[in-house]
């Protein structure tokens, strides 16, 4: 883009007004569920920066005579079967839900939003080719195919984030195809067309811009779901590996000791529970505060 | 709508290939050497180098393909190197297991989905609203396993209404399904709420209402039928996140499927079953939308297929 573009100023702007945006956040806002959402998240990650820095007890010490305690205000959600703090390991495995959630869902939109983009935009066999080759991933049900994944790549940490993320690619880019497929049938991406601005200025600065918020949305839920299936895979010995606090691989643990130590299964299930919520609520009321529309009618 | 149908079959095929392909990727294409990894860290060079052979990985790429299409258009999935047979008999002896929890499941599902997306509908915007809606997005939120769990202890432990884990008593269904219901019922009531809330507001229900017709009969007759369609669309999608479900639900109550059958060949690194049985999956998923999809082109008169 050497050459200085006839009629810039209008192109150059964001299509969407901020003050738009500024309304949808509000909206969002307004909404209890919204709030919760956003109040939940924000606890696990404050309690995953503290316990970066700090936790009550040492992560990974076993003490013995203190096993299989019971909760107390020593020990808030009791001790496990080698007598670690279950607080303290919770609150330093929100770090690998978290990074789990939000590594393999930002590599999945990094693969699946380009691919939907030219999909949308060029159409033609493009669009028919790399949806069919997309859709290839969607021959199996999500799980299986995250633990085929897994059970070849081995397990751990990458294996998990790389597995979840290749199963969540189909989602971002067909999403992505839709939206925009709308988009470039609007005026604006007529006009940057005739000023002949490129391909993949068009994509970027015009399309991908105002395809943006059901994408926000998607990787919202995207993240609940991908703690859910990470922790599946824990529970499942598949996933992050002991000593590692992940909390499906500390249930699944846990589950030994079930009738005498029933808080060992109880806590760090909650953990998933309500830090999954947490992104579906926030996910769910953005979705309301974007479609207004929607609301209204519902 | 034959054509459709017709076509629809057609599509069959290439998908098909497309999953068997999938697999072959999945299994085939692993960053160092398969027969490394079937052979386990104990083995020796030489039983790894003897593997490889019999495996035929010293082949190219393409002549493996081939051939593995080939032996599947046998009917030969594979030997399992713990059964010391053919797979198909263990996959075979497990199969219905799956597909019974799963039927077991989604029926609840539906039920009880419905139920409280409907009852969420009419009571729009009230409390009963609310509650069922926030009850829907924490079912969505929660893992079966744990659920599960929570449920033995509940119900097994504490109470001692229903068996802890099992497939051997006639009641022992009940827990699993329930759990493997759970996610589904949350996605299908919230489905049916927002379709059914839509329902309400068309003009054949105003008619409905204007006949004198009772609450009863236009909410089911009228207001219902029309929100089913979605809904069973819904269903049928969702039919193949309960077959991945399963895999958990199986592991957490001892249930003798397929996804058991999975789970315990991945620990005993027997890959020619992992590969059979994830294959399985597959068919088992093409198999239930092609018949969602050839049975809504028979339902659904609305709908025309081109």
């Amino acid at each position: 883009m050497a050459s200085v573009p006839a009629v810039p100023v209008p192109l150059e702007r964001d299509a969407e007004p901020p003050s738009r945006r500024a309304r949808t956040f509000r909206r969002f806002l307004n909404n209890p569920s919204g709030r919760l959402g956003l109040l939940i998240v924000l606890i696990f990650v404050v309690a995953t920066v503290v316990a970066a820095f700090w936790t009550p007890y040492p992560v990974d010490q076993p003490d013995l005579p203190n096993r299989l305690a019971s909760p107390s205000w020593a020990h808030p959600m009791g001790t496990d079967d080698v007598g670690r703090d279950v607080l303290t390991r919770i609150a330093v495995g929100a770090r690998y839900s978290l990074t789990m959630g939000v590594v393999a869902i930002a590599l999945a939109a990094a693969v699946g939003v380009p691919i939907g983009l030219l999909a949308g935009y060029r159409g033609g066999w493009w669009d028919t080719g790399s949806m069919r080759l997309v859709d290839v991933l969607m021959v199996l049900p999500t799980f299986v195919l995250a633990v085929a994944i897994v059970s070849v790549l081995g397990s751990g940490i990458r294996s998990v984030i790389l597995a979840v993320a290749v199963t969540t690619i189909p989602i971002f880019a067909r999403l992505t195809r839709s939206v925009a497929l709308t988009v470039r049938a609007q005026d604006f991406v007529a006009a940057a067309q005739v000023v002949g601005a490129s391909e993949s200025r068009i994509l970027v600065r015009h399309v991908l811009p105002n395809s943006l918020s059901p994408l926000v949305v998607q990787a919202s839920l995207g993240i609940g779901a991908t703690i859910l299936i990470a922790a599946a895979l824990g529970f499942l010995g598949l996933g992050v590996q002991p000593p590692t606090p992940e909390w499906g691989s500390m249930l699944s643990r846990g589950r030994s000791y079930m009738s005498s130590a029933p808080f060992l299964v109880f806590f760090p299930g909650m953990a998933i529970v309500l830090l999954v919520l947490g992104f579906n609520l926030i996910g769910d009321s953005l979705r309301d505060a974007l479609d207004p529309w929607m609301r209204e009618i519902d | 709508m034959g054509r459709y149908i017709a076509r629809r079959l057609l599509l069959f095929i290439p998908t098909m290939l497309a999953a068997l392909t999938l697999v072959f990727v999945i299994f085939r294409l692993v960053p160092g050497d398969p027969a490394r990894l079937m052979a386990g860290d104990a083995a020796t060079e030489e039983s790894i180098a003897q593997l490889r052979q019999e495996m035929g990985l010293n082949d190219s790429i393409l002549s493996q393909y081939v051939r593995y299409l080939d032996d599947l258009l046998h009917g030969d999935l594979g030997r399992s190197r713990v059964y010391q047979q053919s797979v198909i008999d263990p996959i075979m002896d497990r199969l219905p297991n799956t597909l019974i929890l799963a039927a077991a499941a989604m029926s609840i599902a539906l039920l009880i989905g419905v139920a409280i997306g409907v009852l969420s509908a009419l009571r729009a915007h009230t409390w009963v609203d609310h509650l069922s809606m926030l009850t829907a997005v924490a079912g969505v939120s929660l893992p079966g396993f744990w659920l599960g769990l929570m449920l033995v202890m509940l119900f097994s432990v504490q109470l001692g209404w229903l068996p802890v884990a099992g497939y051997s008593t006639k009641w022992g269904i009940v827990l699993p399904a329930i759990t493997l219901a759970a996610n589904q019922m949350a996605v299908l009531a919230r489905m049916t709420r927002s379709t059914m809330i839509g329902v309400m507001h068309q003009d054949y229900i105003r008619t409905a209402r204007s006949k004198g017709l009772p609450q009863r009969t236009v909410v089911t007759a009228h207001g219902l039928r029309n929100a089913m369609i979605p809904t069973l669309t819904v269903a049928g999608v969702q039919l193949g996140y309960l077959l991945g479900g399963s895999l958990v639900v199986e592991t957490v109550f001892a249930w003798p499927g397929l996804g058991r059958l999975l789970m315990d060949s991945i620990q005993q690194r027997d890959y020619p079953m992992i590969q059979a049985i994830v294959l399985v999956y597959a068919l088992l998923m093409l198999t239930v939308n092609l018949i969602v999809d050839v049975l809504f082109a028979v339902v659904d008169p609305r709908v025309s297929y081109g």
